[in-house]
């Protein structure tokens, strides 16, 4: 069971709602991926471009909603982003992501510090979208976050986990829940990153840019069961050269298939 | 009626009118279709909580911003 902040949660994928054709089908494709935490933005009203309710059938489908900041480029403006969150969903909870770049949408991790800092004191549960960054993961730790979300690759690449080696140290040092974030572009990446120790991942525009959105959450679903398993049940170890898994009784040239 | 400008727009609303009631009648000036639970309001560049949508009086000029989820990841 994965907590954060005092709520528990059995499954350990969480979704975005981005990027899906239609709202029904982001609706059925989270409910097939038994999501318990789903992202969503906040956007002024466009007369010309209305868009459907999307928070009400989400909350009416039990999801826990997870706003995001996205759109700020520093911390004022996510605190801001935060603040009016909390006043549309009705929650506490807020993904900070602070991404001034539009090319590589790379967090800002002076301005995320920053504005976890005071979004803290303003009594939020924040789960700062950063680098895998190890040194920063930790000192957003120091200071009370309730989680940590690296990234696995640029947001949306489905690039897979290209920082690896960095998720692995941040796994290692962490005291809060880690979610890796941005990249997973195949449900085998999933399963790595919880057969790492991750304690969950966020994935959406793998889901939603599948050509069949619901069965790929569903493998998704799977993938981070499977992780998850693999990581309680402990890796074996690995090594450079071959370790016999038959008996090598030689029953035709003995000496010659004798081990090394 | 006075002027206050609503998501970007100038728009004319009655005199004295409460931020429910220039919400609701910007809504109708637009033929928007918004639901007003799912909306959240920016007043004069600050958050205006729900229970304040009655009891603030909008002014010549002020300037109003309504929210909604969208999606995103």
């Amino acid at each position: 069971m994965l907590t954060i902040a005092d709520h528990q949660f059995q499954s350990r994928l969480f979704t975005g709602t981005g990027k899906f054709s239609n709202s029904k089908l982001m609706l059925d494709s989270i409910a097939a991926s038994e999501s318990q935490l789903t992202t969503l933005a906040m956007k002024r009203i466009d007369a010309k471009n209305g868009t459907d309710d999307l928070m009400q059938p989400l909350l009416d489908s039990g999801v826990k909603l997870l706003p995001n900041t996205s759109g700020a480029r520093n911390a004022k403006e996510a605190i801001f982003a935060a603040e009016l969150s909390r006043e549309l969903f009705k929650t506490n909870w807020v993904k900070l992501e602070i991404h001034p770049d539009h090319r590589y949408l790379m967090p800002d991790p002076i301005e995320t510090l920053q504005a976890a800092k005071e979004l803290i004191g303003q009594g939020f549960v924040v789960l700062p979208y950063v680098h895998a960054d190890p040194v920063l993961c930790c000192r957003l730790q120091e200071i009370g976050i309730h989680a940590v979300m690296p990234l696995g690759s640029p947001i949306g690449s489905n690039q897979g986990l290209v920082s690896e080696e960095f998720l692995k140290i941040i796994i290692e040092q962490a005291h809060v829940p880690v979610v890796v974030d941005a990249g997973i572009g195949a449900p085998s990446q999933a399963a790595r990153a919880l057969e790492l120790g991750a304690d969950a991942v966020l994935v959406n525009t793998a889901i939603a840019s599948s050509s069949d959105p619901i069965t790929m959450a569903k493998c998704f679903k799977y993938a981070v069961n499977a992780g998850r398993l693999a990581y309680e049940a402990g890796l074996g170890g690995i090594s450079t050269r071959a370790h016999n898994t038959s008996p090598l009784t030689g029953f035709l040239h003995d000496s010659q298939l004798s081990p090394v | 009626m006075i002027q206050i400008n609503y998501n970007g727009d100038q728009i004319s609303i009655d005199k004295n009118s409460t931020i429910l009631s220039a919400i609701e009648q910007a809504i109708l000036l637009r033929d928007e279709s918004i639901s007003l639970k799912g909306i959240a309001v920016v007043y004069n560049n600050k958050v205006l909580p729900r229970r304040l949508w009655t009891e603030t009086v909008c002014q010549q000029s002020d300037e109003l911003q309504v929210f909604q989820a969208v999606a995103g990841g």
